[in-house]
């Protein structure tokens, strides 16, 4: 009994740690986001810049909701999942269009993370 | 048990490796790509027990890394895990296609990773125990299969497109009802299985269900699927959205393959399989049951609802 609530201790400290790991990280995946946006504005290779954004979404999706932030994690798949549907249908540069005030609604949470 | 993890996302890879320690599973690497994780494979000396990749990774992808993977002859049968955020059914089907053997979805859930450890243990253990019966029919020259018992679904993972039971059952949970609504699954049935076990050598037996592995393979090619052997002479398969089977097609189509074996089994002094094809069974609109509970009524419907092959020759003597 005691043993199996040392290792859910150890679990715990682990997630703190590992949430607070994702809060630093969450600087590079804001530069990742906004980096997508510009390229798509300046319409250098938008596939490039709606790949860029899809992933780093994607991987919010799959480990935000981990380490506790799960609205976050849910923003993050429902805005992954919006872009493989539009994609389908639309050219990439239209669908950054059609995404980007979810992104945006997206980043303002994402950057409260840090405050 | 060793495990390699594959995830080009470095957090998401101390979040596992925290995840795994927790579940007592301490002997773990990581691989952040594709290329690298081939690379880790060929040089380790010893092979890993289980490899949990991801799908959504830049350059090699996930599906391209399993089916590489399963190219190696050290890794035929190791248990691979996709873990992936993506859960849309094309996913799944390419995962386990390329030779997944379970599907878990991100974000993690750590009683669920549990579970899925627990089940790739048996599968070892399981791999553990025949080869040692392999050892001891070096030794006794008797077969390894013959030790098996007729139930059990053998591994004939040498067979392209056929996957291992367990697998077909994690795919079909995976899915669930609701996305399994529109497929269907199909039973097979060897009919003289039991006299061919019986009276052959075990690995005659095994090398006659590989054939006919092979033969319904060649029948359901053009249309997507996954095949499996659920054991006693029995097969099952799973055929994605598609137009309406017709079973006596498909058992001429399989009756003309294994006559192609013909001359070879007659040689050898063998006999030649009886394949006996079910009607199909359709996943059902509402359903509480579990998944699975497709793969058993296929099986069930070639006892019931069983459809007479016209045997090939048989056929070709009735036009002439």
């Amino acid at each position: 009994m005691q043993s199996r609530q040392t290792a859910e201790g150890q679990m715990n400290n682990a997630i703190v740690r590992m949430r607070a790991k994702f809060v630093e990280s969450v600087d590079q995946r804001i530069l990742i986001l906004e980096a997508g946006r510009s390229q798509a504005a300046l319409a250098a290779d938008p596939y490039a810049a709606l790949q860029m954004t899809q992933r780093c979404l994607h991987s919010i999706a799959g480990l935000a909701p981990s380490l506790g932030f799960s609205t976050l994690g849910a923003m993050a798949a429902r805005l992954d999942a919006e872009i493989t549907s539009l994609a389908e249908r639309h050219p990439a540069v239209d669908v950054i269009r059609q995404i980007d005030d979810g992104v945006e609604h997206f980043l303002i949470r994402l950057e409260a993370l840090l405050d | 048990m060793k495990i390699l993890c594959v995830d080009d996302d470095r957090l998401f890879c101390d979040f596992m490796g925290e995840t795994l320690s927790h579940l007592g599973q301490s002997f773990h690497r990581f691989a952040y790509s594709g290329p690298k994780a081939l690379e880790i494979i060929v040089q380790e000396r010893e092979p890993f027990d289980c490899l949990l990749i991801d799908i959504n990774m830049p350059g090699m992808d996930g599906i391209e890394l399993v089916r590489r993977i399963r190219s190696l002859s050290a890794y035929r049968r190791t248990p691979i895990i996709m873990v992936s955020a993506l859960q849309e059914k094309g996913y799944i089907d390419s995962a386990f296609h390329a030779g997944a053997n379970d599907y878990v979805t991100k974000p993690l859930d750590r009683v669920e990773l549990k579970m899925r450890l627990h089940m790739v243990q048996t599968v070892l253990d399981g791999q553990a125990e025949a080869r040692g019966l392999n050892e001891h029919l070096l030794a006794s020259e008797q077969s390894v299969v013959r030790e098996l018992s007729f139930d059990e679904p053998l591994n004939l993972n040498d067979v392209g497109g056929l996957i291992p039971y367990t697998a077909l059952e994690n795919y079909v949970l995976k899915l669930g009802n609701m996305r399994l609504v529109g497929s269907c699954a199909i039973g097979f049935e060897v009919e003289n299985a039991e006299t061919i076990w019986s009276g052959q050598h075990g690995l005659q037996f095994h090398d006659a269900m590989a054939d006919v592995a092979e033969a319904i393979g060649i029948a359901l090619k053009d249309r997507s699927h996954l095949l499996s052997y659920a054991g006693a002479g029995k097969f099952v398969a799973v055929l994605d959205k598609s137009p309406e089977i017709v079973p006596e097609d498909m058992a001429l189509v399989i009756d003309r393959e294994i006559e192609g074996f013909a001359a070879y089994y007659r040689d050898a002094g063998l006999m030649l399989p009886k394949v006996q094809v079910g009607s199909p069974v359709k996943a059902p609109l509402v359903a509480l049951e579990s998944p699975a509970r497709l793969l058993l009524r296929a099986l069930l419907k070639i006892r019931r609802g069983r459809v007479t092959p016209f045997g090939y020759s048989r056929f070709l003597n009735s036009l002439s």
